[in-house]
């Protein structure tokens, strides 16, 4: 930071002495797929591209690594290299001022601390302004799934390679909308998105998660066309995800310790940013085999012959999708924490757009964070079959006790699932690192 | 529910309308409905929701009204159908039926919205305010002094809340504000107002109308408000029926602890020197805090 007071050109000088860049934007997965395509890349260059920690996403965080391999006189200490950003959604267009990607992936854009980031299509608007200034070589790697994001890459005018997922790889349930009691009982999970053309708002073939999926204009002005890469998961409960690919390449597929559809989308959109650099699909696909998640995306350990699952809830979409990832762990115990630090959000009114009556039939809850109290009005109006309760076993604000709390509920051999935002979540990690149940965050 | 020796009235059924879930619903405005709807079941009254969406061509009987917050472009898709249902709400609301309106709904059901552009969009009058767009968003925690509700003094005299909104609102001549800032923005920054209330009987009308900047969501936290609106739902233009009180144990705690660390917050705040708030206050109201 200091760096950019002194020159302000630094960031530019230093991205000009990179070799292929690949910035990856969007509100839920940017730190999975940035991960993934490191490591595909890093197969490909024989050496791990530059990369950015997952917390240093704005400006100075991009330059501050840059820094981290710069010669004492100017440029980097080995010029050419490949590097992999990802990119807060809000300092995107500042980032695009000073660093020309050769590769920008968009994953998704959902609802996500409005008190942060305002309105959603503030955030497009924001987007289409930054895309216009890029050189007509950027490649454009985009959810075709997302309306919004899909609309924006392909009105950019840039080459685009656009994934989703395939025909009968659906959602939470693998099942198309309206299937399952879930989608059925919380429409309200999804922002409404409307057609561009008469405002109507989209209809959907199936969703997979909040507003992603097969969408179309009730009336036909617009719809979604088939992706270039597409891809379906599988897998069981407790074990690795089958993810396979299709493509004008054919088909392909690996194995990876990410789950359910989101783990899918991120593998998609890292295979089509190293396709978008030239590398091979089957190559790309093939070095995804054994992946495993970043900090909070359903991250396993032990302790004491009890399995802890970590999963990361920023926003409705990410916290419906880790809930139904939970769920089908059948845990013993459940830890949901939430707390309004400013990297979480000040503002938790999401959480009433979350369906809890998904945690129906987990034996024990326990609620943490400093907005514990939010949470157990949440699940007060979350409804039971007349005359059950929910199983409620401790609201404790701070997050040591409670995970001790809830620890101390479980036998040997059962599973409790650690549900929480971002500052709740990693308070219990860094407990988790001091007993040393678990190594220190991976880059 | 009813006083001893009379034969048991039966109350309900609660007709709740969510007025275009499809169009303006963030900042977890289902959470209101939830909270409605589960009040009203805990009490023994039969609820039935519906949904007025976007097209529709008539609002159906009613005795609660909801409608949420949106952006900017579905806002302006709800002027633009408000033209059409404005006349219909109107008159739900004429019958006797209670209204919670919250941001971008509150502001749609005033008399005119003043975009940024300079143009102005008329809204249908329902609620005694117009609002302008601002340069700046009010963003953050939100406690307020109640000032009137039916029924007495309420449980609580605060009301408590987040707020984020750009446009300014100003109350009409016989607007009442709902609250009075202690903490936070209100409905414009300067005069310290916050929301608006008809009561039964103000303009003419008989439903209790509550317009709020307030989400977080509004209800859960603040069940007197709830509690209000389903009242004075019931009695259908007549008197409130007289509810029977529920165990709000988690609500108060909730709502008590959160107004307590806003004004902890504030304290600490206020310590600092002015100087130094002058450069943290703008910042803080960027990013939320």
């Amino acid at each position: 930071m200091l760096a950019e007071l002194v020159d302000p050109t630094i960031l530019a000088g230093l991205a000009a002495d990179l070799g292929r860049v690949i910035l990856v934007v969007g509100t839920n997965g940017k730190t999975t797929t940035a991960r993934l395509t490191a490591r595909i890349m890093a197969g490909v260059d024989g050496r791990r591209p530059i990369a950015n920690r997952s917390g240093a996403n704005l400006r100075q965080g991009l330059t501050s690594t840059l820094v981290a391999e710069a010669k004492l006189h100017g440029g980097l200490r080995t010029p050419g290299r490949t590097a992999v950003f990802e990119v807060d959604e809000l300092a995107l267009p500042a980032v695009l001022e000073a660093v020309r990607p050769s590769v920008l992936v968009i994953t998704n854009l959902f609802r996500d601390q409005l008190d942060r980031y305002g309105e959603v299509d503030t955030v497009i608007d924001r987007w289409r302004d930054a895309l216009a200034r890029l050189p007509a070589t950027t490649v454009i790697v985009d959810c075709a799934d997302d309306p919004r994001v899909d609309r924006l890459a392909l009105d950019s005018g840039l080459p685009t390679i656009r994934f989703g997922l395939g025909q009968g790889s659906h959602g939470a349930d693998g099942s198309p909308d309206g299937d399952s009691p879930f989608d059925r009982a919380a429409p309200a999970v999804a922002d409404p998105v409307a057609c561009p053309s008469c405002d109507r708002p989209l209809v959907f073939a199936w969703r997979s998660i909040g507003h992603l999926g097969d969408w179309a204009c009730p009336v036909g002005h617009v719809r979604r066309a088939e992706p270039d890469l597409t891809v379906q998961f599988g897998g069981t409960a407790n074990g690795p995800s089958r993810v396979r690919f299709r493509g004008a390449f054919g088909e392909s597929g690996a194995t990876i310790h990410l789950r359910g559809a989101s783990g899918a989308y991120d593998a998609a959109a890292a295979v089509g940013a190293a396709m978008a650099v030239g590398v091979q699909p089957t190559d790309a696909i093939r070095a995804l085999d054994g992946a495993t998640p970043a900090f909070g995306r359903l991250e396993e350990m032990s302790v004491g012959r009890r399995r802890i699952v970590l999963a990361l809830a920023k926003n409705p979409a990410s916290l419906t999708e880790s809930a139904h990832e939970a769920a089908s762990r059948h845990p013993d115990a459940l830890l949901l924490g939430l707390s309004d630090e400013s990297a979480d959000g000040r503002d938790v009114s999401w959480i009433w757009d979350v369906d809890f009556e998904r945690f129906r039939g987990i034996p024990a809850i326990g609620l943490t964070g400093t907005r514990a109290d939010d949470l157990a009005l949440r699940l007060k109006y979350a409804r039971l079959p007349a005359a059950a309760a929910w199983p409620i076993v401790a609201i404790e604000p701070i997050v040591e006790r409670a995970l001790d709390a809830m620890l101390a509920r479980i036998q040997p051999g059962g599973t409790l699932v650690v549900l929480a935002t971002y500052t709740s979540l990693l308070g219990i990690r860094r407990t988790l690192e001091r007993r040393g149940v678990v190594s220190a965050i991976p880059r | 529910m009813t006083s001893a020796g009379r034969p048991a009235r039966r109350l309900g059924p609660l007709r709740v309308v969510h007025l275009y879930p499809d169009l303006l619903n963030v900042y977890g405005d289902a959470g209101n409905v939830r909270t409605i709807v589960v009040r009203a079941e805990q009490r023994g009254i039969e609820v039935e929701l519906s949904a007025v969406r976007a097209g529709a061509s008539a609002v159906p009987p009613a005795d609660i009204l909801l409608i949420g917050g949106g952006q900017d472009r579905e806002q302006m898709t709800v002027a633009r159908e408000l033209e059409r249902l404005g006349p219909a709400i109107r008159e739900r609301i004429s019958e006797g039926a209670s209204l919670l309106a919250v941001c971008g709904g509150y502001q749609n059901l005033g008399w005119s919205y003043r975009t940024a552009a300079d143009t102005t969009i008329a809204g249908p009058g329902i609620l005694d305010i117009r609002t302008e767009a601002g340069h700046t968003r009010l963003v953050g925690s939100v406690v307020a002094g109640l000032t009137d509700l039916p029924n007495g003094r309420p449980p609580r005299p605060t009301l408590i809340g987040f707020e984020n909104h750009a446009g300014r609102t100003y109350l009409g001549p016989t607007g009442r504000p709902l609250a009075i800032v202690e903490i936070g923005h209100g409905n414009n920054g300067v005069d310290g107002t916050e929301g608006v209330i008809g009561l039964p009987g103000d303009d003419g009308l008989p439903g209790l109308r509550i317009g709020t900047y307030l989400h977080g969501p509004l209800l859960p936290r603040n069940p007197h408000i709830a509690d209000a609106l389903i009242a004075a739902g019931l009695g259908r233009g007549g008197p409130a029926v007289t509810l029977a009180s529920l165990d709000d144990t988690d609500e108060w705690l909730a709502h008590d602890r959160f107004a307590a660390r806003c004004r902890a917050r504030k304290r600490r705040d206020e310590r600092l020197p002015t100087w130094l708030r002058r450069i943290i206050d703008p910042a803080r109201s960027l990013i939320g805090f």
